[in-house]
């Protein structure tokens, strides 16, 4: 039953400039990054520096800490608003499936965007870099594993990004909450608190070895762990008892 | 053993002070197509999101099939249709793509979607997207999501509502060219007894919350009391005599007929005597029935007093 919900849920993504922004945004990050890269390159790079790596503490700067943030937020607000802009949510809540597994359904699917979406960017992450002429050895480990220790790290804010997103009716409002939120990542992720505060955790998650990052790895992704499933037993139980009105 | 397909007993959902639905008892019998009826915000609507555990009760409960919502709800509502309050679609999908959904969900077999599409007339649109729908063929559409399961309940929450009377007409048709094909049992609500009359063999009504009616239309078309209607030549000279003679106030209508609530044969050929002798022509005498409508209006009226 959860491989139809599945299914289904991805049916409903159909004519909705997905596609678009999941090759724009990471894209802008890429380009944003490149930009500063190049303006900033003698202070960045220094003898034995690989100039990826150096690269990618700007591009994650931008991606990490303020696109994926939002874009998450943004795909769980999408994906709801489709129930409650038509009364979606009244229709499903009548036939068969149980809300529990319409819930995770959603949940998964927005997870398997924000994966995509880490996939799009760390290509195109390396095509940028190759048209635009770096030179060393492109660190194939260390892109693969910013790019699950991101996708990992984001997990837990998408639990609470889906327990907002399907309480508040609004569209906007989950999105403008989560985007204040996000700014406050900036403060965050300078801070030893950052590593409990999940609007910070990807950016965190996806830096570069020599800024301050994760204190330690196996804390930091308990943590995460914890607040993943916290969230979404809190979201899946408060789902379960909504009104729909 | 009864045979109940909907039963609820002392139903209820408050909300802060207010009661919107009270001790609801419905009873809703296989093979009955059931009217339920009440004016705007009587609380249809909160009822039937109870029925289908779409909103919690305050207290009270709901059986369906003979079984408990919550112990069973995989099993029944795969039995259940339903359209509640305006109609539920993904706009920027096509009416296709949005019984595919549903299709998927209830697991039936993707030609029932052609079958459901003819039923409502939706063929030739189908690839359209819905958000171009004009308001009956997204209503259609609701229908037809209803019907995909092969219900054998059908609950339709004001399946006309915002229509003109030729939508209106068309939906009353198709609703009522169901039961024969497959024995359903289907509940639908109203806030006009007109919509319903026709097709009702029950009849439910609510107002603020209270069902304060519940049998079958024979007992409310009986509940219609006739009164005598006489146009005569001079309405006023005849009202007088009457007046002082039956020491009765009698109203005249506004074509200045003169309207009798006695209506018994010896009363009504006691009347006629009198105008005649009096050199009165009298045109005519006739029975006139309060409508269903009217009843309904009462009943209401009633309740509120
Ligand atoms: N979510 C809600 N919060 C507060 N009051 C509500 C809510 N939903 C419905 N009501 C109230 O309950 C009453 C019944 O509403 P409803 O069931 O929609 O009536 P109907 O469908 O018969 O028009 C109305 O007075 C309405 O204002
Ligand atoms: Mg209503």
């Amino acid at each position: 039953m959860i491989k139809t919900m599945v299914f289904i849920e991805f049916m409903k993504l159909r004519r909705q400039w997905l596609w678009a922004v999941l090759i724009i945004v990471p894209l802008v990050s890429c380009l944003l990054g490149y930009n500063n890269f190049f303006t900033y390159q003698d202070i960045l790079v220094q003898i034995d520096d690989n100039e990826w790596i150096e690269a990618w503490t700007q591009a994650s700067l931008f991606y990490g800490m303020i696109m994926l943030p939002i874009l998450s937020g943004f795909y769980c607000s999408l994906s709801c608003r489709n129930e409650n802009f038509g009364g979606g949510w009244k229709q499903m809540l009548v036939l068969p499936p149980s809300r529990v597994e319409i819930y995770t359904a959603k949940m998964i699917i927005i997870l398997f965007l924000v994966l995509v979406t880490q996939l799009v960017l760390i290509t195109e992450f390396i095509i940028t870099g190759l048209l635009l002429g770096l030179q060393d050895s492109i660190p194939w480990f260390f892109l693969f594993k910013v790019l699950v220790l991101g996708f990992l790290a984001v997990c837990a804010l998408v639990a609470i990004q889906l327990w907002m997103a399907s309480q508040i009716k609004s569209f906007v409002t989950p999105i403008a909450i989560n985007v204040a939120l996000t700014l406050l990542a900036f403060i965050a992720a300078g801070a030893e608190w950052g590593n409990y505060y999940p609007w910070a955790q990807p950016t965190l998650a996806m830096s570069a070895p020599d800024e301050v990052g994760i204190s330690s790895l196996l804390f930091f992704l308990s943590i995460n762990l914890v607040i993943f499933s916290l969230a979404t037993i809190i979201g899946v139980a408060s789902f379960d008892k909504k009104d729909i009105n | 053993m009864c045979s109940n397909i909907i039963e609820t007993v002392n139903l209820c959902k408050k909300y802060k002070t207010t009661y919107a639905v009270k001790d609801l008892n419905l009873q809703v019998k296989k093979g009955e197509i059931y009217g339920f009826l009440g004016p705007n915000g009587s609380g249809k609507t909160t009822s039937i999101k109870m029925l289908l555990g779409l909103i919690k009760a305050t207290a009270g409960s709901v059986t369906l099939f003979g079984k408990q919502l919550e112990s069973d709800r995989n099993h029944i509502l795969k039995k259940v249709g339903a359209l509640v309050e305006s109609p539920s679609y993904y706009g920027h999908l096509t009416g296709y793509e949005n019984l595919k959904i549903i299709q998927r969900m209830l697991n039936v077999s993707e030609k029932r979607i052609e079958e459901v599409l003819n039923i409502v007339r939706l063929t030739k649109a189908k690839n359209k997207l819905v958000k171009q729908y004009s308001l009956g063929m997204k209503q259609r559409l609701g229908i037809a999501i209803a019907l995909l399961g092969k219900p054998e309940l059908l609950i339709l929450d004001e399946p006309t509502n915002g229509l003109d009377p030729a939508g209106i007409h068309e939906i009353r048709d198709l609703i009522k060219s169901l039961p024969e094909t497959d024995g359903i049992t289907i509940l639908i609500s109203s806030h006009l007894l007109s919509e319903i009359d026709q097709m009702a063999t029950q009849v439910g009504i609510i107002s603020e919350g209270n069902l304060i009616f519940q049998d079958s239309i024979e007992v409310l078309r009986n509940k219609s009391d006739s009164q005598i209607r006489v146009r005569v030549n001079d309405a006023n000279k005849a009202k007088i005599i009457l007046e002082n003679k039956f020491d009765d106030s009698i109203q005249l209508d506004a074509n200045s007929n003169l309207i009798l609530n006695k209506t018994d044969d010896n009363h009504i050929s006691l009347v006629n005597n009198m105008l005649v002798d009096s050199n009165l022509s009298v045109y005519r005498i006739e029975e006139i029935k309060s409508s269903l409508e009217d009843v309904f209006l009462n009943i209401i009226k009633g309740e509120y007093s």
